[in-house]
C-alpha cells in the first residue's frame, strides 16, 4: 500500500540524513559550532570510492578504505588549517560557520574540477525490488539501512565505553575541566573530526552506489544532517537517528499532498518550526555554555 | 568608447552590490543578527517589482517601492526568529528562511514562472527618458547615496547606539527598559526595504531574473562584503562590495585552461575568503573583533 | 586605524584594479585576429552540455583556422561562463561586447543565459547566436538573436499527438523543474489535454535531488498508461530511469531527446529500451553528420557521453554558419551579418537541413525516435 512505501522511502532517506546528523552532532558537541564541511567530505568520499573502483579498476572494499582514508586526512587537513587558528583567535561561532561553507564550496568545485560533470555509475545491477507487503524496497536500500544502524550502534558503543569515547563526551561537556584533567583537547579534536569524517565517508559512498556520485550532493545532504541534529536536539548524537528518519518520512509523505519540487523546503520549515518552538530539539540536554550564550 | 560601457555595467553592479552590503551591515553588523537570509529580501524586492511592471504595467517608481514594501513585511516576519535565536542558530533558521523563498521562487510557476524566469523587464522610463547604461548607473548612484546618509544618519543617532548595545548584551539594554524587540524590528525591516529595492533596481538593470540570481551563494557573497569591509562599518561595506565585485573580474583574463574557468573561479573565490576569515575576521574597518562569547 | 594588514589589502586590490585596467586596454587593441565571443555554461550542473559544446566549437575554430581562418585573418574565440543564468551571463555579454569588442556571440546554451545576454546584444547591436537554447521566448527576443536549434514547444506536442494515437488516455509526467524541462512539458499537458488526455500525476523533481522515489510511487499509484519524462540532467535521468524499474513500473515511456545520450544509452540500456523521444531532427548516420561525429570523437575520444549529439552538430554547424556570413559580408560587420543569417535556407551541416525564419528561428522540427537495443532509432507508429 502506498503510505507503506512512503514510509520505506523515507527510513531509506532517512537513514543518510541519520548518519549526516550524527557526524554534524559530533562535531558541534565538541567545538560547538556548525559545520557544513561534512558535505564535502561526503562528496569526496564519493569520487574517491568511485575513481579507485571503476576508473582505477581496484576491488570495492579496498577503494572504500582508500576513500575513507582520503576522507580522514581530509578533515584532519581543514581542522588544522582553517578552523584551529579560528578557534585560536576566538572567532565566533558565525565566523566558524561561514569558513566552513567555504570550505565546501572550494571542495566542492575542485571535485567538479577534477573529474568533470558526466554521467557517472557504478554499475550495479538495476533489478526490480523485493515486495514487502506492498511496498518495494531493493537489496541496496536495504544495505544502507541495515550499515546506517550498524554504524550507530558502534558509535553509541565507542562513546560510551572507550576511553576515547568519553573524553570526547567530557570535552564537550566541558573543555576546561577536561584538559586539567589531563586530556588531550587538541589531538582528541582531531579524532573527533576523522570519525565524523568517516561516517560521512560512509554515507556519501553508499549514496553514492544507490544514486549515482554527483559534484551537487553535498549540499541539500548536509542542510538536512543539519536539521535532523537539531530536531533531535543538537549535539544529542543518539537522537540525530531519530531525527534523521523523521525529516526523511515527514518529506516523503509531505509531498503526497504538496508539489513535488517543495521536497526541500519541507524540511526547512520542520527545522524553522523545531528552532521557534523548541530549540533543544526533541531530546536535547542544554550544556553549560549554552545555557548562557 | 566600448571600455566605458563596461566600466559602467561594473559601477552599476557594485552600486547595486553597496546598498545590499550596507543594509546587511545594519542587521548584521551593528545589531548583531546574523541574517544569511538577506538574498530574499533582495529577490522578494527584485520579483515583486518586476511583476507589478510586467502583469499591471505600473509605472517604475511605484514597482520599485512596492518592492521595498514587500520585502519589508519579511523583514517583519524575519524578527520574529530573532527575538528568541542567538547566534549561528539564527544564521540557520535565516538560511532555512532563503531556502524556503527560493524555493517559492521556483515552484510557484503560476505566478513567478519557476525556472522559466521573467524576461523583458522595461528599463525605467521617466520624464521621457529610458534609463540605460550612464543614465541608469546615475540612478544607481542616487539610491546608493539615499542608502549611505539615511544608514549612515541613523547609526550615528542614539537608534545606532542602541542597536550596538543590543548586540553585545541584550540583558542590560532590557533592564534598562527598552523594547529590544521594537528595535529588532526596526533594523530589519529597513535592512529589508533597501535590500527589497536593490532587488528592483537589478531587475530593470538586467531585465531577465530568474531564481538562480537569488541563492544562498548570493547570500554569502553579500555576507563577505560585510565582512571584508567590517562589521558596523557603513564606509568598510562599500569597501567590501566594490572588492568583491572587482576581485571575479581579473580571473577572467588569467590563462587558464577554457574547461577549467568556472570550477577554478568557484575554488579561488572560496580560498580568498577562508583567507581572509583566517587572517583579519574583523575586516578593513571592523570595529570590533567578533568574537566568541566566553 | 590603517594597520599593516588593511594597507596589505588595499594595495592589494590597488594593484588588482592597475592589473584589471591594463588588461582591459590591452585586450581591446586589434590584433589582426577575429574575435568572436561565446557563453555557455562552464561551471556548475550545466557544465555537463556546456563543456562538450565548448570542445565542438573549438573543434570547428581549429579546422578553420588551420585552413586559413576567415579572410585570411584566424579566429580566436573567447569563452566566458554563463553558469546558466541570465545574470552571469548578462555580465558576459557586456565584457565579451565591451572589452573584447566581438561583434558575434556563440550562445547561450541554457535559454537563461541567451535570455540574459539578448537584451545587451541587441542594444549594443551584436549578433547573438544559440546552438542549444529551446525557450519559446527566445523567438521573440531581439532581431539581432538567432538559433539554430529549435523551440521547445513542438517537443512536448509531437509527445502528446503520439500517446493519443496509441490510445493512451492517462499520462502521469514527471519533469524536472528546469526551463527547458518546464517549457517542453506544459506544452505536452495542455496539448494532452486538448486532445482528449487525462493527466493522472504531475509530479517535478529539483536539478540536486537524487530521490525520486515518492514522486514515482505517486505516478504509478494512479496507474497510468503511460509516463512522460522531462528531464533536463542526464545524470539525473538515469537515477528517474533506475527508481521507476525499481518500484516496479514496465509500462510504455515517453521522453525526450536526453535519452538520446551515449551516457544514458549505455548505462542505463535496459530501463530505457522501448522508451520513445521526442529529438530534433537528427541522424546520426547522415553521412555529414557521422563524419563529424567521427571527427569529433576522435580528437576528444568519449566525449558525447551525457549529451544528445545534436546539440554537438548545432554548436559546430553554428561556428560554420558564423564564418560564412562573415565571410560573405567581408568583415565582421552584424548588420550585414544579420541579413545573411535571415537569408539561410535549406543549408546543408552536420545537424541537417537548416532555413531560418524571419524571427531568427530554424525552421528544424521535432520527430519521434524509439530506443531499441542502445540505438535510437526512427519511430513509426
Amino acid at each position: 500500500m502506498v503510505l507503506l512505501q512512503l514510509l520505506v522511502n523515507g527510513i531509506i532517506a532517512g537513514a543518510i540524513y541519520a548518519l549526516m546528523a550524527s557526524s554534524f552532532s559530533l562535531i558541534y558537541n565538541i567545538i560547538k559550532f556548525m559545520d557544513l564541511s561534512p558535505g564535502a567530505l561526503f562528496v569526496v568520499s564519493a569520487f574517491s570510492a568511485y575513481a579507485f573502483n571503476i576508473l582505477f579498476g581496484l576491488n570495492f572494499l579496498v577503494s572504500l578504505i582508500l576513500a575513507l582514508i582520503i576522507v580522514s586526512i581530509l578533515a584532519i587537513l581543514i581542522n588544522k588549517i582553517v578552523y584551529k587558528p579560528l578557534r585560536n583567535k576566538n572567532a565566533s561561532n558565525f565566523i566558524l560557520f561561514l569558513a566552513s561553507f567555504g570550505v565546501f564550496l572550494f571542495i566542492t568545485a575542485l571535485i567538479l574540477l577534477i573529474f568533470g560533470a558526466e554521467v557517472r555509475t557504478f554499475g550495479l545491477p538495476i533489478t526490480r525490488g523485493y515486495e514487502i507487503s506492498g511496498a518495494i524496497i531493493t537489496k541496496t536500500q536495504i544495505l544502507l539501512i541495515v550499515i546506517s544502524l550498524v554504524l550507530f550502534l558502534l558509535l553509541q558503543l565507542f562513546m560510551k565505553t572507550t576511553k576515547l569515547g568519553k573524553a570526547m563526551r567530557a570535552i564537550a561537556d566541558d573543555k576546561q575541566i577536561a584538559s586539567t584533567l589531563g586530556i588531550n583537547v587538541e589531538k582528541t579534536i582531531a579524532i573527533t573530526f576523522v570519525i565524523s569524517s568517516l561516517l560521512t565517508g560512509i554515507a556519501g559512498i553508499l549514496v553514492a552506489l544507490e544514486q549515482n556520485p554527483e559534484h551537487t550532493m553535498g549540499l541539500s545532504v548536509i542542510l538536512k544532517g543539519l536539521t535532523a541534529s537539531i530536531i533531535g536536539g543538537i549535539g544529542n548524537v543518539p537522537a540525530a537517528l531519530v531525527g534523521g528518519f523523521l525529516i526523511g518520512i515527514i518529506e516523503n509523505i509531505g509531498i503526497w499532498f504538496l508539489p513535488s519540487g517543495y521536497k526541500d523546503a519541507i524540511a526547512f520549515v520542520i527545522l524553522i518550526l523545531f528552532l521557534l518552538f523548541r530549540p533543544k530539539g526533541l531530546f536535547g540536554v542544554k550544556t553549560r555554555e549554552e545555557a548562557s550564550g | 568608447m566600448a571600455l566605458e560601457s563596461y566600466i559602467i555595467h561594473l559601477l552599476i553592479l557594485i552600486g547595486i552590490y553597496i546598498i545590499l552590503s550596507i543594509s546587511l551591515n545594519l542587521a548584521m553588523g551593528f545589531t548583531g543578527l546574523l541574517n544569511i537570509g538577506h538574498v530574499a529580501f533582495y529577490g522578494i524586492g527584485a520579483y515583486t517589482s518586476a511583476l507589478l511592471v510586467l502583469n499591471f504595467g505600473v509605472p517604475f517608481w511605484i514597482g520599485l517601492l512596492s518592492g521595498g514594501l514587500v520585502a519589508s513585511f519579511f523583514g517583519l516576519l524575519l524578527a520574529i526568529p530573532s527575538v528568541k535565536l542567538k547566534g549561528d542558530y539564527l544564521a540557520i533558521a535565516t538560511l532555512g528562511f532563503a531556502i524556503i523563498i527560493e524555493n517559492i521562487f521556483r515552484n510557484w510557476i503560476s505566478l513567478t514562472r519557476g525556472p522559466l524566469g521573467l524576461p523583458g523587464i522595461p528599463k525605467p522610463i521617466l520624464f521621457g527618458i529610458t534609463f540605460s547604461g550612464f543614465s541608469y548607473l546615475i540612478l544607481v548612484g542616487i539610491f546608493v547615496l539615499i542608502t549611505y546618509i539615511f544608514i549612515k544618519h541613523i547609526t550615528n543617532a542614539p537608534f545606532g547606539r542602541l542597536l550596538k548595545a543590543i548586540r553585545e548584551d541584550e540583558l542590560v539594554v532590557s533592564s534598562l527598559g527598552k523594547n529590544i524587540i521594537k528595535y529588532k524590528i526596526h533594523a530589519l525591516v529597513i535592512s529589508a526595504v533597501f535590500a527589497g529595492i536593490a532587488g528592483g533596481l537589478y531587475a530593470h538593470y538586467i531585465t531577465y531574473i530568474d531564481p538562480s540570481s537569488f541563492t544562498i551563494l548570493e547570500s554569502i557573497l553579500i555576507i563577505s562584503m560585510v565582512l571584508v569591509g567590517g562589521l558596523a562599518s557603513v564606509e568598510g561595506s562599500i569597501i567590501g562590495a566594490v572588492i568583491l565585485v572587482l576581485l571575479p573580474e581579473p580571473l577572467r583574463f588569467l590563462p587558464l585552461p577554457s574547461f577549467a574557468i568556472g570550477a577554478l573561479r568557484q575554488m579561488i573565490y572560496a580560498g580568498l575568503l577562508i583567507y581572509l576569515l583566517i587572517k583579519r575576521p574583523q575586516g578593513i574597518l571592523g570595529e570590533i573583533p567578533v568574537e566568541k562569547e566566553s | 586605524m590603517a594597520t599593516k594588514t588593511t594597507k596589505g589589502i588595499i594595495g592589494i586590490v590597488a594593484v588588482a584594479i592597475i592589473i584589471l585596467a591594463a588588461v582591459l586596454i590591452f585586450k581591446s587593441r586589434d590584433t589582426g585576429e577575429i574575435k568572436i565571443g561565446s557563453i555557455m555554461p562552464l561551471s556548475g550542473d550545466a557544465a555537463a552540455y556546456g563543456l562538450p559544446l565548448q570542445k565542438s566549437a573549438i573543434l570547428a575554430i581549429e579546422e578553420i583556422n588551420s585552413q586559413g581562418g576567415i579572410l585570411g585573418k584566424q579566429i580566436k574565440i573567447i569563452f566566458e561562463d554563463g553558469k546558466c543564468t541570465g545574470k552571469e551571463a548578462s555580465s558576459a555579454a557586456q565584457k565579451l561586447i565591451n572589452v573584447d569588442g566581438v561583434k558575434v556571440i556563440l550562445g547561450g546554451l541554457c535559454s537563461g543565459e541567451t535570455l540574459g545576454a539578448a537584451p545587451i546584444a541587441e542594444s549594443s547591436k551584436v549578433i547573438l547566436f544559440s546552438p542549444g537554447s529551446g525557450s519559446p521566448d527566445i523567438t521573440n527576443a531581439g532581431d539581432y538573436v538567432f538559433r539554430n536549434f529549435p523551440s521547445d514547444a513542438s517537443s512536448g506536442s509531437k509527445i502528446a499527438e503520439s500517446a493519443i494515437e496509441q490510445g493512451y488516455v492517462k499520462v502521469g509526467v514527471l519533469s524536472e523543474v528546469t526551463d527547458y524541462a518546464q517549457a517542453v512539458s506544459r506544452v505536452f499537458k495542455n496539448k494532452f489535454k486538448s486532445l482528449g488526455g487525462v493527466i493522472s500525476t504531475d509530479e517535478s523533481f529539483s536539478s540536486d535531488a537524487s530521490d525520486f522515489k515518492t514522486q514515482i510511487t505517486k505516478i504509478i499509484n494512479a496507474k497510468p498508461d503511460a509516463v512522460y519524462i522531462v528531464p533536463q540532467t542526464p545524470s539525473k535521468f538515469g537515477l528517474v530511469l533506475k527508481q521507476l524499474k525499481e518500484l516496479g513500473y514496465e509500462g510504455p515511456l515517453y521522453t525526450n531527446e536526453i535519452a538520446a545520450g551515449k551516457d544514458v544509452l549505455e548505462q542505463y540500456k535496459n530501463e530505457i529500451d522501448g522508451a520513445i523521444l521526442a529529438e530534433p531532427l537528427f541522424n546520426p548516420d547522415d553521412p555529414i553528420s557521422k563524419e563529424f561525429l567521427d571527427k569529433l570523437t576522435a580528437r576528444y575520444g568519449e566525449l558525447a557521453g551525457a549529451l544528445p549529439p545534436v546539440y554537438l552538430a548545432t554548436t559546430y554547424d553554428a561556428v560554420y554558419i558564423l564564418k560564412e556570413a562573415i565571410e560573405s559580408c567581408g568583415e565582421v560587420k552584424a548588420d550585414c551579418i544579420k541579413t545573411h543569417l535571415y537569408s539561410i535556407k535549406n543549408r546543408k551541416g552536420t545537424a541537417g537541413l537548416l532555413t531560418l525564419d524571419p524571427n531568427g528561428d530554424p525552421l528544424f522540427n521535432y520527430v519521434l525516435k524509439v530506443v531499441k537495443d542502445g540505438k535510437v532509432n526512427e519511430y513509426k507508429q
